[in-house]
């Protein structure tokens, strides 16, 4: 009797894993729904940052070609109940089986999963591991340097300056730049970037300068700078430009808690960051995308409301705005002067008001939207700036020509 | 479709079995087990499942006319009148090989040949069709002549229903990756079998085990030991060679091994008994010994169709010689259609033949543990070739294990990762031994008041030639007294709550392995 009940109880569990997903979807089908915590009846994700596949369509010719089979392995992946913490739950465990290695060596940082290219510091910060530069990022710099040379000398009434940003990828003060035996640092970015660049292109190298900016004033879970050292450089650039210095007074808590990219991406959310921002009025400025006037991320409505938001997913983004092709931002104050062409990326969206600020008229092209088309020579002649601002992350450049191929021709 | 897959997981198995153990019928449920066997193929091989079917109905033929006739001009399995084996026609049984080996030579070597002759002859004279592998192949082809043979020799009747026949060629548990069956060893089962309670458990335990084996150590092992074959023998040193070799032998012994045991797990859950096709090979202290314990069901099968015919050991020295060296030649053959495969067979040819010559006597003298070292460089050694089957690639690889690229070649210790994979390794290490069959010896000994037998015998506890794998993970005992019996009963339920854990920690492994954020940069 012991030996039938053990056994029935074996088979019925193991039909209980086995059966998770046809045993979901098809109640979920018929009606029936499912508390949020099951995760059933979700079409996306925002740990992974994307939709999840739906039901893949049998065909003679899908079948023949392999695509269903590939399509039908993710649709029963990706719903999988509780997918999000399955896949942190596992993480959790291939990250104490490295911890248990590292316990005789005692390095500072440690993979968050096998094969991760994240790893966490026991300073408590999630980062990514230095790259190590590789021909793409040698053709990704001959690219843009060719392009930004040419569009100075094509325009040479227009004043252009190159922000690059070193970032938490490139500095010497990542956690794992020590154990690198070659990485894409300062010394690289210098040899490929600055030192190819034309007179008539003003470059600003922006260098994580101590170990404690790199821990305090970039985030813990994400690669982007908080709204502080964004500001540094603004004020950098601004040095140059003779743009308005900004009163940094009063800076509040607009996001309690958020989980940043390298949390997202390297698994492990047991670290989180709070978003701060400087209650600035930007009154004077209105966003428009696709011709329409809209709120710019959430902040202008936040602040309207007085409200702060306790958790969100993708914080810096939803709050200060996303990687949207096209944002123009038109400023009323009749003593502002000027188009300023900003191209940026996803740490752009931080100091567009600020910059839009300055200008009767700031467009922001962030070519890591595949929708920007259009070479930057076309972008200038179309929008004649006074001004060219780019700012960019070369450590990302190939993604850059890989997203917008077009942009830098 | 894989099993490790979540396809397989979490579609293809539980829909299987919910319509086998509902279907009435023996018939009934072998006629479904041919077509979801079909089904599987064709997922993986929508074009190629034609060529399966042609080799059934071949096989099926061929298996007719190959057998002995008895009185009644039927054919009949057993001996013949004078006691001795009966046999059937030759010339069926030629045709049958010519046909199984011209299909196989076919897909599997054509390009192979292609470039022998090619390069022999200094241009195109022989074109390189660059067919597509048809997967599994090489099991079921072999599985099939297995059965002509078997037939031809009287050892079996032929199955005169094709369909029963097609089960057992395509029977999908097996279909893949073996283990090889012989016709002989279900030939009962295809009617008589009972699908029990007992067993339908006993075969889920062995396949949460295989799972285990595949989804948490082969494919972690893998993980460290593509980086390395990536990186190459200049950028990793000594440290990272090494590391990364130790990781691919581990990595292919839970591969295989725990396809091995979910196969047999599916079987059992069907009412199939297959035999053991692994029996912890790398406790052997002679290479002799490891092709006793490793993928047994290949190599009886060379052993009993292409050695004993050739003459085996009853021989002169240099006709044995030479029947190993054929037989080692075609085994390494068999495993892939390169010349590093030929070259592996030929090492554990050559290993094989100094054992049975030169130092065999020297190993059975020696301490214990001079035989498993000896064995243990042996094996892993050989998986290099095995493994890295581009020369380019695999010199430098063993340039770097011999030290001329340093400790760490060009990376730096944290950079190699290798030191993220010990606990990995200890386990593995661990896991390759019958340390659980030691232990369950002793419990279940300690339960039914007896004295514990020895696990580490080549045979273990159980003979590996008619008992199955799922003996290893089913904890039973006649417990001697009540006290022991309430203590064994709270073992069991442990082992199976280990045997769930292993399972949910298996799937969550699968599931996470189709982890894709939306990463816009990655390089």
């Amino acid at each position: 009797m012991y030996e039938r009940i053990r056994n029935i109880a074996l088979v019925a569990v193991a039909a209980c894993v086995l059966f998770c997903v046809i045993g979901t979807k098809v109640p979920e089908k018929l009606g029936v729904d499912f508390p949020e915590w099951t995760g059933v009846g979700l079409d996306k994700s925002s740990l992974e940052g994307r939709k999840y596949q739906s039901p893949p369509k049998p065909g003679i010719r899908s079948a023949l070609s392999g695509k269903f089979q590939t399509r039908l392995e993710k649709y029963l992946a990706d719903h999988v109940p509780m997918r999000d913490e399955v896949l942190l739950k596992n993480a959790a465990l291939q990250r104490s089986c490295i911890a248990a290695a590292n316990t005789p060596f005692r390095f500072d940082s440690y993979p968050t999963f096998f094969d991760s290219i994240y790893v966490i510091n026991t300073r408590g910060v999630v980062c990514r591991s230095v790259r190590t530069p590789t021909e793409k990022h040698s053709e990704a710099a001959r690219a843009l340097v060719g392009a930004i040379n040419r569009a100075a000398d094509a325009y040479p009434s227009t004043r252009f300056v190159f922000d690059i940003i070193e970032g938490t990828y490139s500095s010497r003060f990542n956690p794992t730049a020590k154990y690198s035996s070659n990485y894409l640092g300062k010394q690289w970015i210098e040899e490929n970037y600055v030192n190819d660049l034309n007179d008539n292109v003003t470059v600003v190298y922006d260098e994580i300068e101590t170990e404690n900016e790199f821990f305090t004033e970039w985030f813990s879970t994400d690669h982007h700078w908080k709204l502080p050292r964004a500001l540094k450089t603004y004020d950098s650039i601004g040095a140059i430009l003779g743009w308005k210095k900004v009163p940094l007074n009063d800076k509040f808590t607009a996001i309690r808690k958020w989980h940043g990219s390298e949390a997202r991406n390297g698994l492990y959310m047991d670290l989180s960051d709070s978003l701060e921002d400087y209650p600035i009025d930007f009154s004077d400025l209105e966003c428009f995308i696709n011709g329409k006037r809209v709120d710019r991320g959430l902040r202008e409505k936040l602040l309207r409301n007085n409200q702060v938001i306790d958790s969100i997913p993708y914080g810096n983004r939803s709050y200060f705005g996303g990687l949207t092709a096209t944002v123009t931002w038109k400023n009323r104050n009749k003593h502002a002067k000027g188009t300023c062409l900003f191209v940026e990326q996803s740490y752009g969206p931080y100091v567009e008001r600020y910059i839009a600020s300055n200008y009767s008229k700031t467009i922001c092209l962030n070519p890591v939207n595949k929708k920007v088309e259009k070479p930057l020579m076309r972008a200038i002649e179309e929008y004649s700036p006074d001004t060219v601002v780019i700012q960019l992350n070369v450590v990302d450049a190939p993604g850059l020509i890989k997203q917008s191929p077009n942009f830098l021709t | 479709m894989v099993f490790s897959s979540s396809t397989f997981l979490f579609a293809f198995m539980p829909l299987f079995f919910a319509a086998y153990f509902a279907v009435p019928g023996r018939k009934a449920k072998n006629v479904l087990l041919l077509l979801a066997s079909l089904f599987f193929y064709a997922w993986g091989e929508p074009v190629y499942i034609l060529l399966m079917l042609a080799s059934i109905a071949a096989n099926w033929l061929f298996g007719l006319k190959a057998g002995p006739k008895g009185a009644s001009g039927r054919h009949a399995a057993g001996a013949g009148p004078d006691g001795g084996a009966r046999k059937g026609s030759k010339g069926v049984l030629l045709l049958a090989v010519a046909f199984n080996v011209a299909v196989i030579g076919f897909f599997k070597y054509e390009g192979f040949v292609a470039g022998i002759v090619n390069g022999a002859a200094g241009a195109a004279v022989v074109p390189d069709l660059e067919l597509p592998l048809p997967i599994g192949i090489s099991f079921y082809t072999l599985q099939a002549l297995s059965y002509v043979i078997d037939v031809y020799r009287g050892q079996v009747a032929p199955q005169r229903n094709v369909l029963y026949l097609g089960m057992y060629v395509a029977c999908f548990p097996q279909l893949i990756a073996g283990p090889i069956v012989r016709y002989s060893t279900i030939q009962e089962q295809v009617l008589g079998r009972k699908e029990t309670l007992a067993g339908a458990a006993d075969g889920m335990r062995l396949f949460a085990v295989g799972l285990a084996k595949k989804a948490l150590l082969a494919n972690t092992c893998a993980i460290l030991a593509a980086k390395m074959v990536e990186m190459g023998g200049p950028e990793i040193g000594a440290v990272g060679a090494w590391a990364g070799l130790v990781a691919y032998t581990f990595q292919i012994f839970f591969d295989f091994s725990g396809y091995s045991d979910m196969a047999i797990g599916l079987g059992r859950m069907m009412g199939f008994t297959y035999l053991r096709n692994f029996n912890f090979p790398y406790v052997s202290r002679s290479i002799t010994e490891f092709w006793r314990r490793w993928h047994m069901s290949l190599s009886t099968f060379f052993r009993d169709y292409v050695y004993i015919p050739l003459g085996g050991s009853r021989c002169s020295v240099p006709r044995h010689v030479f029947n190993i060296m054929a037989v080692w030649a075609i085994t390494g053959l068999w495993h892939g259609a390169a010349w590093n495969y030929v070259g592996w067979g030929v090492y554990y040819g050559v290993l094989l033949v100094c054992e049975k010559y030169l130092w065999g006597g020297l190993l059975k003298r020696a301490p214990r543990i001079v035989g498993h070292l000896y064995t243990v460089l042996v094996f892993t050694f050989g998986w290099s070739f095995f493994w890295i089957t581009d020369p380019a690639q695999l010199v430098p690889y063993w340039q770097a294990m011999a030290g001329a690229f340093g400790a760490t070649g060009s990376s730096t210790f944290w950079e190699l990762t290798a030191w993220e994979y010990w606990p990995v390794f200890a386990v593995c290490a661990l896991a390759s031994t019958p340390a659980l069959p030691w232990a369950k010896e002793r419990l279940v000994a300690w339960a039914e008041g007896r004295l514990p037998r020895s696990v580490f015998a080549e045979g273990g506890t159980a003979n590996p030639k008619t008992d199955g794998s799922e003996s290893l993970c089913v904890l039973s005992a006649e417990c001697a007294t009540p006290a022991r019996t309430a203590a064994f009963r709270v073992a069991q339920a442990a082992w199976d709550l280990c045997l769930v854990a292993l399972l949910v920690l298996s799937a969550m492994s699968i599931v996470s392995g189709s982890f894709n954020p939306f990463i816009y940069f990655q390089f």
